[in-house]
């Protein structure tokens, strides 16, 4: 929907040389919601077919030159053409400086110039990538970075949210656990009690919407990626479903604590260095001492 | 055989047999074989010494001797070093017999245990005048006991060769597999008139047939009920049973100790004997589908292989004790570095090699966290890596190189293996200390119980058995008290741990090729 | 094995190949020894004692204390002697009462050398002991004798080497048995009888009398 609205409003946009105001678009397209309407600006931005401009205290929409899609001012020298360029290709997914440098065959301490020169004109920005937190990317001004860049739900300015993905494991856990508590009470046979215990991701999509915990929208997929958390801690099992769609459920683990971690060696942090003589032995031992007072 | 198992084993036999004994084993634990000379002079014992001690671990079934292939009357001795553990493995022993044949069948294998191994004559008689069921009939106790061979929880020795001479210098024996639980006739009017003193043990006739405890047996028992146990705590006590009828037919065609599949068990076998045996109605209704759920189930115990009979299946050894023993390597995880860690380990497991990168991805732990307890997990053992080069590399720089996070299963649980050992060592270490720091005040309190009795025997009155018992003043109860907790939580802590020593060997038999303690008498 | 991780050396890695691996970044640079003992993330463990436990724990206990006074424990005999003023009533009774236990020991199914009293008649007179090894030898040969006979044909130089070396063994074996009964007797004369009173008490208990 918001993808054809785009093109509509694109034709409108190009039509007026100057760029076109929010009431232009309303009396172009008088049907469109505000709402569809600010989608379908945003899909623009991001493909790059669009500015926008400030003209006073009006926004306004400019198309952008479809042959050069550059919004390099006239005045730019080669030099920063060239760097402009070669941001531009890197897309949304940024491209690292030493790989600029080795393209543009440019010195750093000409490139850093034209890099802030670029960057304070707002003509291309740097964003951290999620993957290494030291290594930055840069890409044209008005784009959107790839999520694996941003990392998707789980970033807040690039910080992975520790917290939001530990409660959301925990309410995923406490969703399954519900589900089976649930169905053992059915007392309908065993394959039966299996089968009501397991749920859908899309179960749990709803359930985690429905608490409201979640300040941004969650995909199912982001639920997904909760859910196999659960499973790593060993607290659920991923079923494969005949129609290659995979199930969840509670599981309990087969062992009661093993007898070594009900005593300090089993948990000691430096049993390697323990032995009958030296600093750590079963004599001397802290740990040791603490658990049998 | 590591070194922590050799320390351990020493301390235990120490515990036994005390410090001659103990220095003769760690002489034999470093060589294959030795003659009694040679630990004569490396331990710096006299050879009566060397020799009573021998005697004594000949005794309990501790070492074996052979001829030397240089010299065939020139006896060379060696350690069974797997046996030691099972000094401590006695109490579980004797408990499983206790459960299984009360308190008769106990004191019979607690009367093995104490000669070592003796006659079917010799164990009753002991049984009768010293176990502490004197009031239990002769025929009870030769009941259980023929009954323990019907189960195979004792065993025949391989019998001694007699030959012309009286006095053979290395005595040779004879193993006949057919013969280990072939009961042996006891004479119970003999027996009666032993305990009179008419007649003595070396009259009886079934004096070449020697009897002891068979270790593999009671394995069997503790390695199915791990598996029972772990049924049951994941698919509830209906699947539980199911199981354990399922071992039990098992057993039928298949030799306990096989190591990787059992041999095939059809439905309709399960069906009749569950039909004959058990009365758990839920049980019978939904049988075909408490099987599918077993094999069904992640840990993959049972394994159905055809549809012959209602359905052909195979117990799988060989997963059953992986997922176990890492099921307990990840709670050991846990414990130690924590959940974070545990996770971490799940998914390098589960992806085989991983990269750094994807790993705090899939585990979804932040970058800087996931490399410090991958780190740490690598440090300790737990986790490995594998290194990749990639082909021409180019002429500058060095090689590149993938590093990818792997686990290697056999090393990861031996090295836990190793550290269970070393625990149980420290615990029997710590114990000692304990009781040496207070020896004073535990032999006070022993001499002051054993006063206090002789005086209630007398008939002293209790104002003066609690003037004496005063003696011993409230800051020594105090201390005494804290002590005999200490020595309690150790002594615990040696039972507990030995359920991890327990299933990591079970790993061990089944999913490697590593020779283990099973064997009858090889 | 002790002191391994504390100078920031990782194991079977080098610091640069850690540091591919993003692990070295991270951690902190450790400019003083970490602590013999740093703290724990978790206690153990516990769990309720339970009563199969309590059985095994209490059968455990009476086990390891029948042993220690069973004559089965067997105590050094340089130990013994330095602690022998030290000894409380206790330890000695429990000592009378070891005497009084024999030790059994079914000699008849263990090498001969183990068996203490057997032993000393050898001492006493060693040809008929010489002479009862010659006659096993020689029984042997007839043996290896008769399989040649049975055997023949392409086993034969087999067996002729088999039996060679039998040979040799045979002209090692008496001097070899000397040389263990002059050790026998030199551990008697130096070291046994040396020690103190104590042993000598036991000794009594497992030999029928000294000899020297």
């Amino acid at each position: 929907m918001a993808a054809e609205v785009s093109q509509l409003l694109l034709a409108v946009i190009q039509g007026i040389a100057n760029g076109a105001t929010n009431d232009d678009l309303t009396k172009a397209l008088p049907d469109i919601e505000p709402a569809t309407r600010v989608e379908a600006l945003n899909i623009l931005l991001q493909q790059g077919g669009i500015e926008i401009l400030k003209k006073g205290e009006k926004l306004v929409y400019r198309a952008r030159d479809p042959e050069k899609k550059s919004a390099l001012p006239k005045d730019a020298d080669n030099e920063e053409k060239v760097v402009y360029g070669i941001v531009e290709e890197g897309g949304n997914k940024g491209i690292w400086i030493r790989d600029i440098r080795m393209k543009s065959n440019l010195n750093m301490i000409q490139l850093n110039k034209i890099l802030k020169n670029l960057e304070t004109k707002k003509l291309i920005k740097a964003v951290k990538s999620v993957n290494a937190s030291k290594k930055k990317v840069y890409m044209l001004y008005n784009l959107e970075p790839d999520l694996s860049i941003t990392g998707g739900a789980w970033y807040q300015d690039q910080d992975f949210e520790v917290e939001f993905v530990d409660v959301l494991n925990q309410q995923c856990l406490r969703f399954l656990q519900m589900k089976r508590d649930g169905a053992e009470k059915k007392r309908e046979g065993p394959l039966a009690f299996k089968q009501m215990s397991c749920c859908t991701v899309n179960e749990v999509h709803k359930f985690i919407s429905d608490l409201g915990i979640s300040k941004v929208n969650l995909a199912e997929a982001d639920l997904e990626t909760i859910l196999k958390t659960v499973v790593y801690d060993g607290n659920a099992e991923r079923v494969r479903l005949q129609d290659g769609s995979f199930v969840y459920r509670a599981v309990n683990s087969p062992l009661a604590p093993t007898g070594l971690v009900q005593m300090p060696c089993g948990i000691c942090p430096v049993i390697k260095n323990c032995s009958n003589c030296g600093d750590v032995t079963a004599i001397t031992c802290e740990y040791m001492r603490d658990w049998l007072d | 055989m590591s070194a922590d198992y050799s320390h351990l084993c020493s301390a235990i036999l120490e515990q036994c047999f005390g410090k001659v004994v103990q220095l003769v084993a760690d002489c034999l634990f470093s060589a294959t074989t030795r003659s009694l000379s040679q630990i004569a002079s490396s331990t710096k014992l006299s050879r009566k010494e060397v020799a009573l001690a021998l005697a004594v671990l000949v005794k309990y079934r501790l070492v074996d001797f052979s001829a030397s292939q240089q010299n065939p009357f020139l006896a060379e001795y060696a350690l069974r070093r797997e046996d030691v553990l099972c000094l401590l493995r006695y109490p579980r022993y004797v408990h499983l017999v206790q459960a299984k044949y009360g308190n008769v069948g106990a004191s019979i294998a607690e009367e093995l245990i104490n000669s070592g191994s003796d006659t079917a004559t010799g164990i009753l008689v002991k049984c009768l005048t010293e176990g502490e069921n004197k009031s239990e009939s002769a025929e009870s106790y030769r009941n259980s006991f023929l009954q323990m061979i019907t189960d195979h929880y004792i065993i025949k020795k391989p019998e001694l060769l007699s030959s012309d001479e009286t006095d053979e210098v290395i005595p040779k024996f004879e193993t006949n597999e057919c013969d280990y639980y072939r009961h042996p006739n006891i004479d119970l009017q003999l027996l009666a008139k032993i305990r009179k003193g008419e007649a003595t043990v070396s009259e009886a006739k079934d004096g070449h047939m020697v009897w002891t405890l068979n270790y593999d047996r009671f394995h069997q028992d503790f390695r199915d009920s791990i598996m029972i146990d772990a049924i049951e705590r994941k698919l509830g006590e209906n699947a539980a049973e199911c199981f354990r009828f399922i071992l039990k037919i098992m057993y039928n065609t298949t030799d306990p100790w096989q190591r990787k599949l059992s041999n095939q068990v059809t439905f309709v076998e399960i069906k009749q004997t569950i039909e004959k045996k058990s009365n758990n109605l839920d049980l019978m209704k939904y049988l075909d589908q408490y099987i599918s759920l077993i094999t069904d189930d992640s840990l993959g115990f049972l394994r159905r292989v055809g549809d012959m009979g209602g359905g052909l299946f195979v117990v799988d050894m060989e997963k059953s004790f992986e997922s176990l023993a890492f099921a307990c390597v990840e709670s050991v995880i846990t414990e130690r570095f924590g959940s974070k860690a545990a996770r971490i380990f799940r998914v390098i497991r589960c992806k085989k090699y991983i990269e750094q990168e994807d790993l705090q991805k899939e585990a979804m732990i932040p970058s800087k966290e996931a490399k410090s307890l991958a780190y740490n997990l690598f440090q300790e053992q737990f986790i490995h890596v594998k290194i990749i080069k990639k082909p021409g590399g180019g002429s500058n720089g060095p090689a590149k190189a993938f590093y990818l996070f792997q686990v290697r299963e056999k090393d990861t649980v031996r090295m836990l293996l190793d550290v269970s050992y070393k625990s149980l060592y420290n615990t029997i270490e710590r114990s000692n200390f304990e009781k040496n720091e207070h020896k004073g005040l535990i032999e006070k309190s022993q001499r002051l119980d054993s006063i206090v009795e002789t005086m209630k025997e007398r008939g002293e009155s209790d104002e003066y058995i609690a003037e004496i018992v005063e003696t011993f003043t409230p800051p020594e109860c105090e201390i005494l008290k804290k002590v005999k907790n200490r020595i309690k939580t150790l002594s615990k802590a040696e039972l507990t741990l030995d359920d991890t020593i327990f299933l990591l060997q079970m790993y061990q038999h089944h999913c490697t090729t590593l020779p283990t303690g099973i064997r009858k008498f090889k | 094995m002790a002191g391994r991780g504390r100078g920031g050396k990782t194991g079977t890695l080098t610091a640069e190949q850690m540091a591919m691996l993003g692990c070295t970044k991270d951690l902190p640079v450790q400019t003083a020894p970490p602590p013999t003992f740093p703290p724990v993330l978790n206690r153990p463990t516990t769990l309720e004692t339970t009563a199969t436990q309590n059985y095994q724990l209490l059968w455990k206990e009476d086990f390891l204390n029948r042993m220690k006074d069973s004559p089965y424990y067997i105590v050094s005999a340089n130990q013994d002697s330095q602690s022998q003023e030290h000894k409380d009533w206790r330890e000695k009774a429990i000592e009378r009462m070891k005497l009084k236990t024999q030790p059994e020991f079914d000699y008849k199914s263990m090498p001969r050398e183990l068996n203490l009293s057997s032993r000393k008649r050898r001492t006493a007179d060693v040809r008929p002991k010489l002479l009862a090894k010659k006659t096993n030898i020689e029984d042997r040969l007839k043996i290896l004798e008769q399989k040649e006979l049975k055997t023949g044909g392409a086993e034969e130089d087999e067996v002729k080497q088999e039996s060679d070396s039998e040979q040799e063994e045979e002209q090692d074996d008496p001097e070899a048995a000397m040389d263990e009964e002059m050790d026998e007797e030199n551990d008697y004369g130096n070291t046994y009888f040396d020690n103190g009173e104590a042993y000598n008490d036991d000794d009594d208990n497992l030999d029928d009398g000294p000899v020297y």
